[in-house]
């Protein structure tokens, strides 16, 4: 095993996966013990659902798939519903500034209503993170 | 985490709150499911009784967003969600006059038997144990002893509570979309623990052991404790100190080896244990150390959450709930504790709640399964620790019984008619066919209760609704129970007995009194020559149970003898007569000590006979420890119980006293005809609504010898 996986193939290996996607190897990097980096990556606690083509519509746009081409996301929003509500997010929340989002809610102690900014803030930060939960907080 | 290693916190707790700070919960959770279960969950959506309360489910949902417990995106991205699942919310307590409505994340629900939820994929066995069950028990150990103490100065009651419990816990960031749902119009993905996972109790658990050890280390260490906290907190008030009168009638508590005090060896203060129910700190102390004591909790509570110092992060402790003046009396735990009395009872606003709930039982011409189960888990939670209450409301239990049998059998019937069986099969996956009796079991239990039938409220009922009213208006503070009846404490005496087909007995070293009695013909026939069905059957265990009340009844005449004089209580108390003497009595009959423990039975004549006992209890305060000992051991009770009963009472005795001759130094217990006739009454009659009538004089003690002429007969 040693002689297979050496620590060449482990390099490599690690360079391969920067290639797909540099969040792996940065979340397998995360410091153990950091109270900055809450819930690093490990075995012991996942969750993964079935994925399904509602999933990949935001990857895709985001890599141009269609990019521009109005008419035919509006054929695919009328003939596939999660295309539409993706579509009516990123319409409303896409150039909403999720900066907020982050740290405390400075109006905790005087809330008694929903805060509609930060659910915006929240559902524009979703989107960026590829609608991925685990990514945005 | 090094100075809670410092502190001496245990290493499993360490361990246990550096996965839960730094990794989040649960801590084991490996899960993966399928679009068809999502789809399912999407489809069922909430509970009905979420549309019921729509107003308080938003106020909750506006509470948990604004303290960060949970993070609120626009609906529509609910469906877009990567690893999402979805729980349905519902609000229970909703018809509860007494109970304002609460949200729950019902993480069990499955809308499909082949589902998955949140539960099905964690367990609690992979988690972290339990051990807040006892803390309430061990608070009334520290508060006993500290009367041990302190036996004229008064204890101050306190607690502190931990803010959003649970929800102060986070998930492990890949665990968080798996705790969504939708409730008004938004997807709620929860970051913090919901009231709802199978694995949530198991996870607070090491944050109520870490505060309490680290109490326990900063109430010796932390001298600055109060300087320190006193700028987070309102002013403490401790109440003016009692009046000599007030002094005189503290009840005192008995020192023993369990209960040894709050001393230590050296003589140095113990720190209290800080016993945490949930999230609720327990702790009393003396005038001169409560408001350290005080103050340390809340030290440990902050040096394990943070101090509240900055104002966009809620404090970890419950300001709102914080109660700042100090007392003799206080709620605790749904219960009132009374430092003076040194009890525990019945909240006066509860005892209300009961009263007017009596009061409208009394008026119904009939009830449903749930108003009765209701009514029932009430009278149960207050009669916790007043086990001789319990027989008052056999009827009831008798009634739910009754009820749940009969629909047992119908439901039975429907299911087998219906089918269910064969299509759950069909439905569940191979993987998954071991859930087939839960879900069936379930299903039953589902059917069972949604029944609207109504039963009349017979008279048996009626009386006993009755008894209680009149018991609960005419008392003060009633069902209030001394510590001394609840906590383990050493015996200061001890008797063993047992039974044959033929009579029973027992003796008692330390009270000096052995009694004997034999089984009537009719007993004898009830026993060994009756069908179960017949009312004139009699049961082996109701004998061994006679035997244990006939014991209590000779101890309690032992202690009236001592009271009035005619017996001399040095002989049997050197030391001098404990507030609340511990009898502890040895059987080898296991279900008559289940009885005595419990204070209940199934069996409608044993009730007969666990109530004439609970009277024998209600006489005179006394602990009694119910211990099972092996037939093998019990030698001498059984040599008493199997003597040749168709011998005279000089010969029986004579043929006795050979074998074990130390019983001729004992006194013989010779119960009263009443006590006789009322014990006949309860084995041989069945509903017995009201508590029974019990003589003024149970026996009496005889000097007997070969020449006495003694006979006792049941």
């Amino acid at each position: 095993m040693r002689a297979v996986f050496n620590q060449a193939v482990q390099r490599n290996f690690r360079h391969d996966l920067d290639a797909v996607d540099p969040r792996i190897t940065a979340k397998i990097d995360q410091p153990f013990g950091n109270i900055l980096k809450f819930g690093k990556e490990n075995l012991l606690q996942n969750f993964v659902s079935e994925a399904a083509l509602r999933h990949v519509l935001l990857p895709l746009w985001k890599l141009g798939y269609l990019y521009g081409d109005d008419s035919s996301w509006s054929s695919l929003c009328s003939a596939y519903y999660p295309a539409s509500l993706l579509w009516d997010l990123l319409s409303y929340y896409g150039d909403v500034s999720f900066e907020t989002a982050r740290g405390f809610n400075p109006t905790w102690d005087v809330e008694t209503e929903i805060n509609q900014d930060r659910v915006a803030a929240m559902t524009a930060a979703f989107l960026h993170f590829n609608k991925s939960i685990a990514d945005l907080v | 985490m090094e100075c809670l290693q410092l502190a001496g916190v245990d290493e499993r707790v360490c361990r246990d709150l550096h996965r839960i700070f730094y990794n989040g919960i649960p801590a084991l959770c490996q899960a993966e499911a399928t679009e068809e279960n999502f789809a399912a969950y999407y489809k069922y959506g909430n509970h009905s009784t979420v549309d019921d309360e729509p107003e308080k489910t938003y106020q909750a949902m506006v509470k948990d967003a604004r303290k960060g417990f949970t993070l609120l995106l626009d609906d529509r991205a609910t469906l877009l969600m990567l690893h999402s699942h979805l729980t349905p919310q519902g609000v229970v307590d909703l018809n509860n006059l007494y109970k304002s409505p609460r949200p729950i994340f019902d993480s069990s629900f499955r809308p499909e038997p082949w589902c998955w939820a949140i539960n099905d994929w964690t367990s609690p066995d992979n988690e972290p144990p339990l051990t807040f069950s006892t803390a309430e028990l061990e608070f009334m150990v520290w508060l006993y002893n500290l009367r041990v103490t302190y036996p004229n100065l008064e204890i101050y009651l306190a607690d502190d509570d931990i803010s959003g419990a649970f929800r102060l816990m986070k998930y492990h960031p890949n665990l968080v979309s798996m705790h969504s749902s939708r409730q008004c119009g938004y997807c709620v993905v929860n970051t913090g623990g919901t009231f709802g996972d199978n694995t949530n109790p198991s996870n607070f658990d090491p944050l109520g052991l870490g505060q309490r050890q680290l109490a326990h280390y900063l109430w010796t260490a932390a001298s600055s404790a109060v300087s320190t906290i006193t700028p987070y907190l309102p002013a403490l008030n401790l109440a003016p100190l009692p009046t000599s009168a007030d002094v005189a009638a503290f009840r005192p508590a008995d020192q023993d080896t369990t209960n040894p005090g709050v001393l230590s060896e050296d003589g140095s203060r113990k720190p209290p244990p800080y016993n945490m129910h949930v999230d609720d700190a327990l702790y009393a102390d003396v005038g001169m150390y409560i408001v350290h004591t005080i103050c340390v909790s809340i030290l440990a509570l902050f040096w394990l959450l943070g101090f509240p110092t900055n104002p966009l992060v809620p404090s970890p402790l419950s300001v709102n709930k914080f109660e700042s003046f100090y007392n003799h009396q206080r709620k605790m735990v749904g219960r009132k504790f009374n430092s003076r009395t040194l009890s525990v009872g019945l909240l006066d606003y509860k005892l209300d709640q009961l009263q007017v709930l009596l009061r409208e039982w009394l008026e119904k011409p009939s009830f449903n399964l749930l108003e009765v189960a209701t009514l029932l888990g009430i009278l149960e939670n207050h009669t916790r620790y007043a086990r001789w209450a319990r027989c008052w409301f056999f009827t009831l239990q008798n009634a739910v019984r009754f009820i749940l049998h009969g629909r047992f059998k119908i439901v039975n019937r429907i299911f087998n008619r219906s089918g269910r069986t064969a299509t759950l099969c069909h439905q569940l996956p191979a993987l998954l066919a071991n859930r087939l009796h839960t879900i069936l079991a379930r299903d039953k239990a589902q059917l069972l209760w949604s029944t609207k039938q109504r039963h009349a409220v017979t008279s048996e009922i009626r009386a006993s609704l009755e008894h209680l009213l009149a018991y609960t208006t005419d008392t003060t503070d009633p069902w209030d129970v001394p510590l001394g009846l609840i906590i383990p404490r050493d015996h200061h005496l001890s008797s063993r007995g047992d039974t044959s087909f033929a009579g029973g007995g027992a003796y008692c070293s330390t009270f000096c009194f052995w009694f004997d009695i034999a089984w009537s013909p009719r007993t004898i026939k009830g026993a060994t020559r009756t069908k179960t069905s017949s009312d004139e059957y009699v049961h082996i265990n109701g004998l061994e149970f006679i035997v244990v009340i006939l014991q209590l009844a000779a101890v309690l005449t032992r202690l009236e003898d001592c009271d009035a004089g005619i017996s001399d209580p040095a002989v049997y108390f050197p030391a001098g007569i404990p507030n609340i003497p511990v009898w502890l009595v040895e059987s080898d009959n296991v279900v008559s000590v289940m009885w005595e423990r419990k204070a209940t039975s199934a069996s409608l004549q044993r009730q007969g006979l666990v109530s004439v006992c609970a009277e024998l209890l209600r006489r005179r305060h006394i602990r009694t420890c119910c211990e099972h000992l092996a037939g093998t051991l019990n030698v001498v009770a059984d040599d008493i119980s199997r003597n040749d009963f168709s011998l005279s009472f000089p010969a029986r005795i004579d043929k006795l006293y050979k074998v074990h001759p130390t019983l001729s130094t004992l006194d013989f217990f010779q119960p009263s005809p009443e006590l006789l006739q009322v014990l006949t009454l309860r084995l041989f009659s069945r509903l017995n609504p009201v508590p029974c009538l019990l003589p003024t004089r149970l026996g009496q003690f005889l000097r007997v010898d070969s020449t006495a002429s003694v006979s006792v007969v049941l």
